[in-house]
């Protein structure tokens, strides 16, 4: 192992340590260790931004391929600090405009393309046949009638849910909404305990990264 | 009923639940139980595309993560270069994301494992390098890739110049694109380029993520997905079933001790609900 690959592995070892000293209590080597943290980052930030961004994107061609209109990109990029001055920061609107403005478009596209495949693929056959049966589906023609009804009951359940034009007063709505609210809580309670799993990889990789990469164990 | 120890039970000191799930985790890693794996279809599905792409056709690898999340998306990128290198494709990687980290994570792991498959740079796989920009980058790249990213990330030469990006003009020529993410960046290929391409795309998002994506493998939107790091297990799995690994790695390993913590979840939410009620019922008796 080159040494500084050790040094990097001995100051990961310790960052790591120092950072999980927090789950005992406030302490200075943890303080310590997320102001270097929060310094390297930043430093990171604006040498990546340099040498992934501006220099290959903006610098190279305006300087060293002559074109020179990039230059007009810093005065249109700039407007966006007059935001810290109250006499001039109306002109940060011209930028924050610009930008809108591409984005609104692109919006109209991605919502399209989308939603509108989900649409059509929640038009579902509630009587399948064996022909929209799909090729090595374990499914057979009675369960895959059930799973499209289950799959339109929860739809319209939930969509109901989300009616908020008018008052729910009607039992049939009333309950449907109820019940939409019920098949919400499932799939929040699945994102909780996905949640949960993503965590806990994270802490497992820190911990692999200790024992096996730091102590040689495992 | 004690009293003390219903209450106790919906108190308990923070430390002493994170030194048992430490010693859990540790435990789990040094001696790791053989669970049973279910290969998931979505997982299968992702396996299937990558299987199915024409080996005359580049991939392209998206990165959309840094270090915060490198537990889950690391092993999830390794498998799917892994299985990509196994079957000599060509590597395109693209790295978006608020954070830059992502290329030079992606090249890291993309390096070492092209020492193992004898992949050289330029020629078999190239870094696109990073770009904050994913819309605008996307709809570029639909019409031209060489002149979007204009040079490479490494060398910084022009990008027409190398042989791997022989017959690629855009992302129409490209074989099967995954998405490796931290973030909701799903919603600029499936809503900007998904429709205009013919490649599959499949996607490697966090657990926290991957509830959301079901609605888009219905749809057929998605081809395949890896669900967290469970996933790249299955992933790993698999490719240890089609004998491109010889044997399972530390993605396997890990799910022990994820499943051991899990359970450790179920009985400290089953002991703080029993305190509860137990406590209230021994309130109302006074």
């Amino acid at each position: 192992m080159v040494w500084t690959t050790t040094l990097g592995v001995w100051v990961g070892a310790i960052g790591t340590l120092a950072l999980f000293s927090l789950i005992y209590r406030e302490n200075r080597f943890y303080r310590l260790f997320e102001h270097l943290f929060i310094g390297l980052a930043a430093g990171f930030l604006i040498k990546s931004t340099w040498d992934e961004t501006l220099y290959p994107q903006w610098w190279t061609p305006m300087v060293k391929d002559g074109q020179w209109p990039w230059i007009l990109a810093l005065g249109l990029g700039g407007l966006f600090y007059t935001i810290y001055s109250k006499k001039h920061s109306w002109m940060s609107r011209i930028s924050i405009g610009v930008l809108l403005g591409l984005l609104s478009g692109q919006i109209f596209q991605t919502t399209a393309n989308e939603f509108i495949p989900q649409i059509q693929r929640s038009f579902k056959p509630l009587v399948v046949q064996a022909a929209d049966i799909p090729q090595g589906s374990q499914l057979t023609q009675l369960g895959m009638s059930l799973n499209n009804i289950l799959f339109m009951v929860i739809l319209v359940c939930v969509i109901t849910y989300f009616l908020f034009s008018f008052e729910h007063k009607n039992k049939v709505i009333t309950g449907s909404a109820r019940t939409g609210r019920l098949m919400l809580m499932f799939a929040f309670g699945a994102i909780f305990g996905s949640t949960v799993m993503a965590r806990m990889a994270l802490l497992i990789d820190r911990v692999w990264f200790l024992m096996h990469t730091w102590l040689g164990l495992g | 009923m004690d009293k003390s120890l219903a209450f106790r039970m919906q108190n308990i000191d923070r430390r002493i639940l994170y030194i048992v799930l430490l010693a859990i985790v540790v435990i789990g890693l040094i001696f790791p139980i053989p669970l049973p794996l279910a290969i998931s279809p979505q997982a299968q599905k992702f396996f299937d595309a990558v299987e199915k792409a024409p080996t005359n056709k580049a991939a392209i690898v998206s990165v959309v993560w840094s270090a915060s999340t490198q537990g889950e998306n690391r092993p999830q990128t390794e498998v799917f270069i892994r299985h990509l290198m196994s079957r000599r494709i060509r590597i395109l990687i693209m790295a978006f994301g608020g954070d830059a980290q992502s290329v030079t994570l992606a090249q890291e792991i993309t390096g070492d494992l092209a020492k193992e498959y004898n992949y050289e740079y330029g020629k078999d796989w190239i870094s696109l390098g990073y770009r904050l920009d994913q819309t605008g980058t996307l709809k570029g790249a639909l019409l031209d890739i060489v002149q979007v990213y204009k040079t490479d990330s490494k060398e910084r030469r022009p990008l027409g110049e190398w042989p791997v990006m022989a017959g690629v003009k855009s992302l129409k020529d490209i074989g099967v694109v995954g998405e490796i993410s931290a973030s909701g960046a799903y919603k600029n290929w499936i809503g900007l380029v998904g429709s205009a391409m013919s490649a599959p795309l499949c996607y490697g998002p966090t657990s926290v993520m991957a509830p959301e994506l079901y609605t888009y493998l219905d749809s057929g939107q998605i081809a395949g997905m890896m669900f967290g790091i469970k996933g790249a297990a299955e992933y790993e799995a698999l490719l240890v079933k089609s004998g491109v690994l010889k044997k399972a790695g530390f993605t396997t390993r890990a799910i022990t001790p994820i499943s051991l913590a899990l359970v450790l979840l179920f009985v400290l939410i089953g002991l703080g609900n029993w305190g509860m009620y137990a406590a209230r019922k021994a309130e109302a008796k006074g």
